[in-house]
Order: structure tokens, then C-alpha cells, then sequence
């Protein structure tokens, strides 16, 4: 994932989708697909710490 | 004398203590309000009269023999169909649930029944509280979304047929319907009211949340609601403070961060004119008002906050949406869908990226007494296909830091329109003194068209 561009990222995902769901759902989830894309990419340009841990879940 | 339906539940309350209102007569005038307005504006998923007729019975006896069972005596209220209720159906707005008759009911609901609440039923919401709206129509235009996914508790609420809403948010669920219906939508911090015993949406994310029809009246509810819970993994061991005291008893000066920047980007004109008018009424009544720049980029978080949602609610329904797929409406197949190919990468960096919003957020705070935003970009748009735009919600349930919405204004048409205030993580007593002060300063008590 880290380093791909917008377009690698949406055709991975494409692919993923119509291995899962067909190519004909693919086609109806497409301008979504993309805007994940564009999402996942956005978040995978924030620079992290690495020693950045996930947020905790639970408290108990 | 005011009208009952028009009292707040705190006022309610009182005159209940004080023998000058009657427990069955209350719950009987909402009944009959739901029973006069709610084929039109379906607001309610469904109507347990008898069981709120029975429990106001009791409660008018408990009254006289034994005082009050707490402070919430005999308010009528609606639980969003989301929350387990014992012998009464919840659906959640599917059909997959369409028969569910939970054994037990869920804690928050538990402890509004001890604090005295009668339950006069169950709120519509969007399919699983996602993106499917409910069948509810605005209390102030029926043509309009009353937004979501808690669509019924703000109509209901603004139509005057209960007094309190229990609620959740994953997103904006609370406060966005609170703000297009002109009613208060509060949610606290992530973990402070107990989630066992909900359908969730998003594990992380979902938290539990009130509206009411003042400030007054949701603080009255946290203090009942607020409290761990070992029976919920996310529950806080956070101490419970006065909420109500806090909220009342507050009176120096405020000092409140104005946020601009992703806000006013977003927002439509009359919007960015709304909340200067608010900003300025509340520098007028003695407020100190300093703009603030974002910690993050919101729109980063808003993209983090989506991978989360998105990931976690197509792990929730894996194995029914594999069974029952024709039984999804489009929007959350589409949603799982695509959660199902969110990379678990994408997912742990939303993640982290989460904790260092939170951490930098706090920083934020300092020397605030909340952040004021708009509520919503638009006042509620016409139609019912959609709630709305949640983006300006989201950032602070994804930062788990509570937000409350205060009715200020109505648009040209006549729409409610709603300014949001954010608190620092855990301050709720200092968020609700805060809104209280900026819902005396502004004035604004909202009222739909509707008898």
C-alpha cells in the first residue's frame, strides 16, 4: 500500500471488488470504489510516528 | 401556564414532584399528540401504550407512597430502535430484525427506567442507524429530511410527543437530526454512557447520546445515564460529576474557539452568515471569541473516520449479509461492500491516525472553553433520500470528545438552524455549562409549525 498511487490504489481495490462481488456489481460500485480510492490514499500520505500506536479501543 | 406538552423535562419533572401534574395525564397527552401527528410524520417505529400506561399507573402510586424513584419520574421518553428493550420490538430499521423481541433491555435504557423514565416506545432510525433513511418526515416541512440515523427521537422531540430521546452516534447521528429538527443533541465522550445492549454500527465509534429540548434537559439525562458499565468493554471508570449543577451553576465569561477553516469551506452562505450572527450575539453577551486553526487536516479525518466505520460495520454483518443479502437496502450493501475490501492496513493507520488526532486535539483546547462550528453545512435539504451531510459531526466522534448541538436560528424557509459546540475529552460538565450559557445568551426556543 505505501507508495501507491491513487490510480494502483482504485485498481486494486476494482480487482478485490470483482473477485468478490462480480463484474457486474463492479461496474454500479465503481464512482465509489474510486472515491475509496481516493480516501485510502489521503489517508496513506499522513506522515505517522512510528511509534504511533492505534487508538485503544476499551478502557477496561 | 404553559402547556404540558410544551414543558421541558426537567420542568416536567418538577410539577410531577410537586403534585400538580399527573403521571398517566402526561403520558396520555403524548400519546394522543403521537396518535394525532405520527401517520404523517413517522416518527415513532413503535407505540408501547400499554406498557407506558401501566408504568405511569405504578409510578403515580409509587409517587404517592414513596416519593420519587429518581429524576427522571415519570417522563415520557423515546429510545432509539437501536437500544434492546425487554418485550418490546427492535428492529432497527430492518428487516432482518423485523421480528426481534429482545429478552433484556439494554443499560442505558435500564437506568432511565430506574431513574423514573416511562418508555412510550421505539424511534425509527435508518437501516441499522446506517445510511438507508427512515421513513421520518421534518417536523418543520415534511418535505424535508429530519436527518439521521436518529431520525424519530429529533421529530418526535421537536413534534412534542415525549420529552427525552435515548440516542447513539457513529457519525453525526445525534447531532445532525438534533440540528435540522431545532431540538438539543448532545453526545458525550466515547465510553461515558454504556453501549451494551445497542446494535452497533462501528464497535470504536458508537456512543451513546440524548437529545432533549434544552440543555438543562440532557444534562438532567447524562447524570442518570452516565456511569461504568462492566457489562460494556468501552465503558469509562471515568467519575460521574453534577452535570445539572455544572450546567446551571456556571456564570463568568466564556472563552470559545471559533473554527473557520474546513467549516466555512464547507458550509453554504447563509450558513457562514448564520454563525457570524451567533458569534457575534455571543461576544455581545460577554463571550471571548479567538479563531482556531484545526489540529489535523478534517478532511484526512474524515477519510480516516470512514475506513474505520466502513471496516468494522462489514465485520459486524459478514455472516447475514453473506445469508440475507436481498434483505440490505442499497446503502449499507454498499457500505459493507465496501469494507469488505477497506486493506486491514488502511484500517490500523486510520487508527493511529485517530490517537494523534485525539492527543493534538486536546492540545487545541487549551485556554477554551469549547470549539463553536456550525452544527450541519446546510440547514436540512429537501427530500428524504438521504440525512444529510454528517462531515462536520465527525470529527469529534471519531476523537471521541463530546459535542452538543444548540438550536439557534431558523433559515428564510423557516428551517431549524443548529451551532455546534465541542468539548475537551471528559469535560462534559464544562461543555453543558458552556451551551447553557450560549442558549441563554442567544435565546432561540424553536417550536415547529404543528399543533
Amino acid at each position: 500500500m505505501a507508495g501507491a498511487t491513487k490510480e494502483a490504489l482504485a485498481n486494486a481495490l476494482i480487482q478485490q471488488a470483482v473477485a468478490l462481488f462480480g463484474e457486474e456489481r463492479v461496474e454500479q460500485l465503481r464512482p465509489s470504489l474510486e472515491q475509496r480510492a481516493e480516501q485510502l490514499w489521503l489517508l496513506d500520505q499522513a506522515p505517522l510516528d512510528r511509534e504511533e500506536e492505534p487508538a485503544v479501543m476499551y478502557f477496561s | 401556564m404553559k402547556e404540558s406538552s410544551y414543558l421541558g423535562a426537567a420542568e416536567s419533572a418538577t410539577q410531577i414532584r410537586a403534585g400538580s401534574l399527573s403521571p398517566v395525564d402526561l403520558v396520555e397527552i403524548c400519546l394522543r399528540r403521537i396518535g394525532a401527528l405520527d401517520d404523517e410524520l413517522r416518527a415513532w417505529a413503535t407505540i408501547d401504550r400499554r406498557g407506558a400506561l401501566d408504568t405511569a399507573r405504578v409510578l403515580e402510586r409509587e409517587l404517592e407512597e414513596r416519593g420519587p424513584r429518581g429524576p427522571l419520574h415519570s417522563i415520557p421518553v423515546g429510545v432509539k430502535d437501536v437500544y434492546y428493550t425487554a418485550g418490546v420490538k427492535t428492529s432497527a430499521g430492518s428487516k432482518l430484525l423485523e421480528d426481534f423481541v429482545p429478552e433484556y433491555s439494554a443499560t442505558a435504557v435500564r437506568r432511565l427506567e430506574d431513574a423514573g423514565a416511562i418508555v412510550l416506545g421505539k424511534t425509527a432510525c435508518t437501516e441499522f442507524a446506517a445510511n438507508d433513511p427512515a421513513p421520518t418526515r421534518n417536523p418543520w416541512n415534511l418535505d424535508h429530511t429530519p436527518g439521521g440515523s436518529s431520525s424519530g427521537s429529533a421529530a418526535a422531540l421537536a413534534a412534542r410527543t415525549c420529552f427525552l430521546t435515548l440516542d447513539t452516534q457513529t457519525a453525526g447521528d445525534t447531532l445532525r437530526p438534533a440540528a435540522f429538527c431545532g431540538v438539543v443533541g448532545f453526545k458525550p465522550s466515547y465510553g461515558r454512557i454504556s453501549r451494551h445492549g445497542t446494535i452497533p454500527v462501528a464497535w470504536s465509534l458508537d456512543t451513546g447520546g440524548v437529545m432533549g429540548r434544552s440543555v438543562e434537559d440532557v444534562a438532567l439525562a447524562l447524570g442518570v445515564l452516565a456511569g461504568h458499565d462492566p457489562a460494556d468493554q468501552s465503558s469509562s471508570l471515568h467519575p460521574v460529576p453534577d452535570y445539572l449543577g455544572a450546567a446551571l451553576g456556571r456564570s463568568d465569561p466564556l472563552t470559545l474557539g471559533l473554527l473557520r477553516r474546513y467549516y466555512y469551506d464547507h458550509a453554504d452562505e447563509e450558513v457562514r452568515e448564520h454563525t457570524d450572527w451567533v458569534v457575534e450575539q455571543l461576544r455581545d453577551a460577554g463571550a471571548r471569541i479567538q479563531e482556531v486553526e484545526p489540529p489535523e487536516d478534517l478532511g484526512l479525518v474524515y477519510a480516516a473516520h470512514r475506513a474505520v466505520v466502513f471496516s468494522e460495520c462489514a465485520a459486524y454483518h459478514q455472516e447475514t449479509f453473506r445469508q440475507r443479502l436481498e434483505d440490505y437496502g442499497p446503502k449499507l450493501r454498499q457500505l459493507i461492500e465496501l469494507g469488505q475490501v477497506t486493506p486491514a492496513v488502511s484500517y490500523i493507520q486510520a487508527q493511529r491516525f485517530r490517537r494523534r488526532f485525539g492527543r493534538t486535539l486536546g492540545e487545541t483546547f487549551r485556554g477554551l472553553d469549547a470549539l463553536i462550528t456550525p452544527t450541519t453545512p446546510t440547514t436540512p435539504p429537501k427530500g428524504l433520500r438521504t440525512t444529510g451531510d454528517r462531515r462536520f459531526q465527525i470529527p469529534w466522534t471519531f476523537a471521541g470528545v463530546p459535542a452538543i448541538n444548540v438550536p439557534s436560528g431558523l433559515d428564510r424557509s423557516g428551517l431549524p438552524y443548529g451551532t455546534q459546540l465541542v468539548g475537551a475529552h471528559f469535560a462534559e460538565d464544562r461543555l453543558l455549562a458552556t451551551a447553557y450559557w450560549c442558549e441563554k445568551a442567544l435565546g432561540v426556543d424553536l417550536s415547529p409549525p404543528i399543533r
